[in-house]
């Protein structure tokens, strides 16, 4: 498993438990990290390619909407719109990619209110 | 058993190290076996066990898979293979089983956003993208349809979510900070933290609905390239998730209900709530195909244009939870329907293609699929089924 899973990252926490909210597992955060894109809810290994790639935009965006309305997340620093939601959606794309690589992802193009703090602990 | 396929385990990482990295003088791999099976009581039949495992082993789509991933997740080829996911499977017919190859590429070329507000947003872009499968043997492709396409999208994403209080999500911090230390998720779902989480978050989602017009540029063949279309058209994706389960639409789905009664009679939940965010995802298409190669579709009525109207569903949900562990329900439908064909085409019902499959699934566990009809460049229905055993490697 990636090791970035870390219970005192902020992304890490959130990802965890967004997915849990819109339904995707159910699971407790040290469970959760080793997860695959292929173990959640909207993954569906019978679709075509081109309708998965669809499903992992609307979730992309969809943790977009979270990020900034329910954290007050800003984009870091050579992040946009566009480059986050890409990024979101090429893990959310990859049957083998983890939860861990998700919040990887989200943590290098959100910056997260309070997430100063949460390096140091 | 286990300690032979350990001792295979071995031998094969060693091999595959010696090989990789050409470090000293290599032995031949049946020299080595040799002096293993030496030291054993019954070295005919360590041997014949050994060889049986390897050819067992490599014909394996988990070991395929495990060696690709290692080719393709390390060194400067990484970044050029990123857009690209490879995986081996294994096919299986009503009498055999074959290994076969599913590839799927998709690169944004350029993206563009014209709204950026976090629960309004509208973009374009230009993707170039590629998918399909095949078989690695003599047997007949079951999904023998594989399509490149340049497409020009524009995309619109609205709701999902809507702002809180600064308070709110310091109050959200906190129940986080708490909910990440609990161990059992029986007794998190009980927690006073993830009911006070859940009224914050839950209340603030909304309905989010997702459409993506493309104008795309295509062309699809058979995996041998004795059939080949090129294909223009327009496509219509359209998502609605309801994220909050109080919603009206998420009441409405009533492709969830069934597994809603399921999923209470289980005991995986209390009550019997339809999932919004299983709402089916729609494709819409409308390509004008100009055949290239079609010997059959000539000698029918010559390889003229014509247009053809395709559709595609996809539906997942959760149908229980066993041990803990989620037991999914997948189905997947598409239909083309060729418009104005000729009487020859029509007469033979080769103006239309329905294609259906379903699969009941666990993470590790269980797997029951099932596959009917054919795709736009099949000549004849093909009918899978697959029951097998998924281990977590």
């Amino acid at each position: 498993m990636n090791n970035f899973w870390n219970k005192n990252n902020l992304a890490c926490r959130k990802v965890w438990l967004y997915l849990k909210v819109l339904h995707q597992h159910n699971k407790v955060f040290k469970d959760t990290g080793k997860l695959k894109m292929k173990d959640l809810q909207f993954w569906n290994d019978l679709s075509s390619p081109e309708l998965r790639e669809q499903q992992a935009k609307m979730m992309a965006h969809q943790f977009d909407n979270m990020f900034r309305s329910f954290d007050k997340a800003k984009y870091e620093e050579g992040s946009s719109l566009e480059t986050a939601v890409e990024q979101l959606k090429s893990i959310l794309t990859d049957e083998n990619k983890t939860v861990a690589d998700l919040a990887e992802a989200a943590d290098n193009n959100y910056f997260f209110l309070g997430e100063d703090l949460d390096e140091e602990n | 058993m286990k300690k032979i396929n350990f001792i295979l385990f071995s031998i094969l990482i060693l091999f595959s190290l010696r090989s990789i990295h050409g470090q000293g003088d290599f032995r031949p791999f049946a020299e080595i076996i040799d002096e293993i099976s030496a030291v054993t009581s019954n070295p005919e039949s360590f041997k014949k066990e050994i060889f049986e495992n390897i050819k067992r082993t490599l014909n394996d789509p988990a070991t395929l898979n495990f060696v690709l991933k290692e080719i393709t997740g390390t060194g400067s080829s990484a970044s050029i293979l990123k857009d690209l996911n490879i995986k081996f499977n294994t096919f299986e017919y009503s009498d055999t089983s074959s290994i076969g190859l599913a590839y799927d590429f998709n690169k944004v070329i350029k993206e563009n956003t014209l709204a950026a507000d976090a629960n309004d947003k509208t973009g374009i872009a230009f993707n170039l993208s590629s998918s399909g499968s095949i078989v690695l043997t003599k047997h007949p492709n079951p999904f023998d349809y594989t399509k490149s396409n340049l497409s020009f999208h524009f995309y619109k994403s609205i709701g999902g979510a809507v702002a809180i209080t600064d308070e709110q999500v310091i109050k959200k911090n906190e129940l986080e900070a708490e909910l990440v230390e609990y161990t059992d998720i029986d007794e998190l779902n009980k927690s006073k933290a993830w009911k006070e989480y859940l009224e914050i978050v839950t209340s603030n989602l909304t309905d989010q609905f997702y459409f993506d017009f493309s104008l795309n540029a295509a062309i699809e063949s058979n995996q041998k390239f004795t059939l080949k279309n090129y294909a223009y058209g327009a496509k219509l994706g359209i998502d609605v998730k309801a994220w909050n389960q109080e919603s009206t639409l998420a009441n409405l789905n009533i492709f969830d209900w069934p597994f809603a009664v399921v999923r209470w009679l289980t005991g995986t939940e209390d009550n019997i709530y339809p999932r919004g965010s299983t709402i089916p995802t729609l494709l819409v298409k409308l390509d004008y195909v100009d055949p290239q190669k079609d010997p059959w579709r000539e000698s029918m009525s010559g390889l003229k244009m014509y247009p053809r109207l395709g559709f595609e569903a996809a539906f997942k949900t959760l149908a229980a939870e066993t041990g803990g562990e989620p037991v999914y329900f997948s189905a997947n439908l598409r239909y083309f329907k060729e418009l104005d064909s000729p009487a020859a085409i029509k007469h033979i019902n080769m103006d239309e293609q329905f294609y259906f499959t379903f699969a009941l699934t666990q993470q590790r566990g269980l797997y029951i699929s099932y596959t009917t009809g054919k795709l736009p460049l099949d000549q004849q229905t093909n009918d899978v089924y697959e029951i097998g055993w998924v281990w977590g490697i």
